[in-house]
């Protein structure tokens, strides 16, 4: 993968939020990551960490000073924010959120298509019939609102609203985070199949270490808006470097290990 | 819900509504006392001015149905007649204070900062005017007309509603589904008037049903400083007002206005309640 | 005797068309200082189970039947009096989200020593010095400088503790736990999970740790209960039921987790090993 040109590549990323006159919170400290086109980034880090405000800089979500580079260029988001947008997407967290309760899955999913294509109507319905097909929901799911429906379910929506331009690029935020564990095994291999299927580049961003070596080819470790630790994901789960990413490891509840203090 | 069709969010409501008893009573009722306003005086046999001096005082009987006033005009008539001019400053006003209150409120809360900032200045300014300070500046340079009057009272009532809506954008502008409207790379001005404002129209709904009556006893008011409705034109807040006085010996002639203007208030009640459920698609209609 | 036997324990909820029967007949018996892990997805019925042991589940419009008894108490059906006096003072419990449940109106210290003043009638002066030493006995640093301040000027973590410290300053016989650590982060969780044994050692008083974690469960507790919708559906000490699951569900939890596959390939699901004919909570 390194003989491949990066799709994505940051370099001094910076992003500074001012909460009053003098207090300037540094949330994104000079980051500098690279992914490969078809690689997924995992984004590992606590809370506070800086990873979403991170996510955000790259959508242009968020002013940032640095430079974000996709496939070479420069990101403008003022002159080419139509085209980019329909090449980055972003999965959210909270599928009970990040719905519009007033919008059916048809609505929510036609959506898109009715900004950014010159498709007529019948086009745009197979398209959405097409997508919902493909997350495993009923066509029946169509007509419904957001309320009606199991977290998981929601979460398939709002997946395929997010790949429903075919973007290039996919930032999952904590995809699977506010899912059961019986569904979030679900939701993970959807988005494996959908990834091989749509050859996206993802960048994966969670906290649960576990759920990141599954998808991701390579984490990096994220403290206070600093990446402390980056690199092969086995590498980094059997041998960590940084005293944080050890913690971190560490930390993390493991019935093998709950299962020896007992025998 | 098995049907497999896509509703459109407006049929969905209306489905809602109607299977809502309450709103339906509302609905009906209100439809009943406009059409009345509206048709009734051209069916009466009489005019809303038409004074009858051998007839003053009627209490309620075949000829006067509600009875007539202390010079002999025909109470049903008058009621019908200021029916039609409540109806319409309430309409009107509250048309007004929902088209500049919502799309101020809305583009105030959505854009934040400084924009932000000097929108609501400028409703604190407005607020801080005394309101029968501003009517009678009105009147007195210009003309004294129904239109100034829907103006005046329009004027102030946008400025509650520009709050309230400026504080619900607030309090969603920062949720997911905004947030995912803007990767998708909807417009600013779609996912405010698309996205954004349909889920404050419950809270816009229950606040219209409070500003329409609030609309009508400020004309009422308005008149009664002889501001608003001049005799022998007649509003409900005019009739009533008149009736107060001459509650001790002829009730009726408070009791019927008053009645109409309770009617038509609590059918609008019933209705609101109706279409804030009806509008929200998470709230029970599940058949 | 037990110190707590739940048994046929059955909460019911009126809804507009039907009931729902959030818990259907649960049994189980807590022996004094032991711990038991309670473990279930949502709306595996979990936390209404013990929200009714604390007499937290209003009724109406709840129906509650069966029994639990408590040192003699039977907590089902006790007067509400008789519940205060067991609530907050023999029982005590912490919440979730360690944001909500602190008043932030009033100060930290003050809150950790009022269910001393309201249920022991402890002197003013007393209290503190008490929730002084509880503040420091659930390790929160310089707990003389801290004890003044406000909720808000404490972290997640630090909160849990605040919440930890009040629950146990009327060092009651049972802790239930109900999900403590799913808002905080891994690092700080396991600091949570560490202090909530070592307290449990030190006082000898029991433990009920609810989580939909499994390994958070296995962690702390010796004993475990497996929870899916309202049933109770297996329970054994901690190591029996992860290394030889009996009911298909906990094969199911225990097989899905990512860590036991190749990075990459498809995840087991639930439905894979229960089969086709038990829907799960996919499922429409």
């Amino acid at each position: 993968m390194n003989t491949q040109p990066e799709l994505l590549s940051l370099e001094n990323l910076e992003v500074t939020f001012q909460r009053r006159r003098s207090d300037i919170v540094r949330a994104v400290k000079g980051i500098s990551l690279t992914i490969a086109p078809g690689e997924t980034l995992g984004l590992v880090g606590e809370s506070g960490c800086g990873k979403t405000t991170l996510s955000r800089a790259i959508l242009g979500l968020v002013p940032y000073r640095g430079s974000i580079r996709c496939k070479g260029e420069e990101l403008d988001w003022k002159k080419q924010g139509k085209v980019l947008r329909q090449q980055m997407q972003l999965i959210f967290q909270d599928p009970y959120a990040s719905l519009n309760p007033r919008f059916t899955v048809e609505q929510a999913l036609e959506e898109p298509l009715k900004v950014h294509t010159a498709l007529d109507r019948q086009a745009r319905k197979q398209r959405v019939r097409e997508s919902v097909s493909r997350v495993e929901l009923p066509l029946h799911a169509l007509g419904k609102y957001p309320h009606e429906f199991s977290g998981g379910q929601r979460q398939r929506v709002a997946i395929a609203r997010a790949l429903m331009l075919k973007p290039e690029f996919v930032i999952a935020d904590e995809p699977v985070s506010a899912l059961d564990i019986s569904v979030q095994a679900h939701i993970l291999n959807l988005l494996l199949d959908l990834k091989n299927e749509m050859n996206l580049t993802m960048l994966f961003i969670s906290h649960d270490l576990s759920v990141v070596r599954h998808v991701a080819d390579r984490v990096a470790v994220m403290q206070g808006g600093e990446i402390v630790e980056e690199g092969n994901c086995e590498q980094i789960m059997e041998s960590p470097q940084h005293v944080y990413t050890r913690k971190l490891i560490d930390a993390v509840p493991r019935l093998d290990v709950a299962l020896g203090k007992r025998s | 819900m098995s049907e497999g069709k896509g509703y459109s969010l407006s049929g969905d409501a209306w489905r809602r509504l109607v299977h809502n008893r309450a709103a339906l009573f509302g609905l009906v009722m209100l439809l009943f006392m406009m059409i009345a306003c509206v048709a009734g005086p051209w069916i009466s046999p009489y005019n809303f001015d038409e004074m009858d001096l051998m007839n003053t005082h009627q209490p309620p009987n075949a000829t006067h149905w509600l009875g007539t006033d202390e010079i002999g005009r025909d109470l049903l008539t008058r009621t019908l007649v200021g029916g039609r001019i409540s109806f319409a400053v309430a309409l009107a006003a509250t048309g007004v204070s929902l088209v500049i209150g919502v799309s101020y409120g809305g583009i105030s809360g959505f854009v934040g900062g400084k924009t932000d900032a000097l929108m609501m200045r400028v409703v604190d300014v407005l607020y801080a005017l005394p309101f029968t300070l501003l009517v009678i500046l009105l009147i007195t340079l210009f003309e004294r007309n129904l239109i100034l009057l829907f103006v005046a009272i329009g004027a102030v009532e946008w400025l509650t509603m520009a709050r309230i809506v400026r504080g619900q954008v607030m309090g969603l502008r920062h949720q997911e589904f905004i947030e995912a409207c803007q990767v998708l790379g909807y417009s600013q001005s779609r996912i405010l008037f698309r996205h954004l404002l349909p889920n404050v129209l419950g809270t816009v709904v229950i606040y219209v049903t409070l500003t329409i009556p609030s609309v009508m006893l400020l004309e009422a008011f308005l008149s009664f400083l002889g501001l608003g409705v001049q005799p022998p034109m007649a509003s409900w807040g005019s009739l009533i007002k008149d009736g107060v006085g001459a509650m001790e010996d002829f009730p009726w002639l408070m009791i019927f206005p008053g009645l109409a203007m309770f009617l038509t208030l609590l059918a609008l009640n019933f209705l609101g309640d109706g279409l804030r459920d009806a509008l929200d698609p998470r709230r029970g209609g599940k058949s | 005797m037990s110190q707590l036997s739940v048994k046929e324990l059955r909460v019911t909820f009126p809804l507009r068309d039907g009931t729902l029967e959030a818990v259907k007949g649960v049994s189980f018996d807590l022996e004094a200082g032991d711990s038991l892990g309670i473990v279930g997805e949502s709306g595996s019925g979990k936390s209404v189970c013990v929200s009714t042991l604390m007499g937290l589940v209003p009724r109406p419009p709840a129906q509650i039947s069966g029994q639990a008894l408590f040192e003699g108490i039977e907590l089902c059906s006790c007067s509400s009096k008789t519940m205060r006096g067991v609530r907050g003072k023999r029982i005590s419990m912490i919440f979730q989200d360690p944001m909500t449940s602190l008043n932030p109106h009033q100060r930290v210290i003050d809150q950790i020593a009022e269910p001393l003043r309201i249920h022991q009638g402890v002197s003013k002066k007393e209290a503190g010095k008490r929730a002084l030493a509880a503040m420091k006995s659930v390790g929160i640093s310089d707990a003389e400088k801290r004890a003044r301040a406000w909720p808000h000027e404490f972290s997640g973590g630090m909160r849990q503790r605040v919440m930890i410290a009040m629950a146990m300053i009327s060092e009651p016989e049972i802790l239930i736990a109900d999900e403590p650590t799913t808002a905080l982060d891994v690092t700080v969780q396991r600091q949570i999970l560490e202090l909530m044994s070592e307290l449990q050692k030190k006082t000898g008083m029991s433990l009920i740790l609810i989580s939909h974690d499994l390994a958070v469960v296995a962690e702390v507790c010796e004993r475990v209960a497996v929870m899916r919708n309202g049933e109770m559906v297996e329970q054994g000490t901690t190591s029996d039921v992860l290394r030889n699951p009996q009911h298909p569900y906990t094969k199911g939890l225990l097989l899905c987790n990512p860590a036991l596959h190749e990075p990459g390939t498809r995840l087991t699901t639930l439905e894979e090993v229960m089969g086709g004919d038990d829907l799960c909570g996919e499922a429409t």
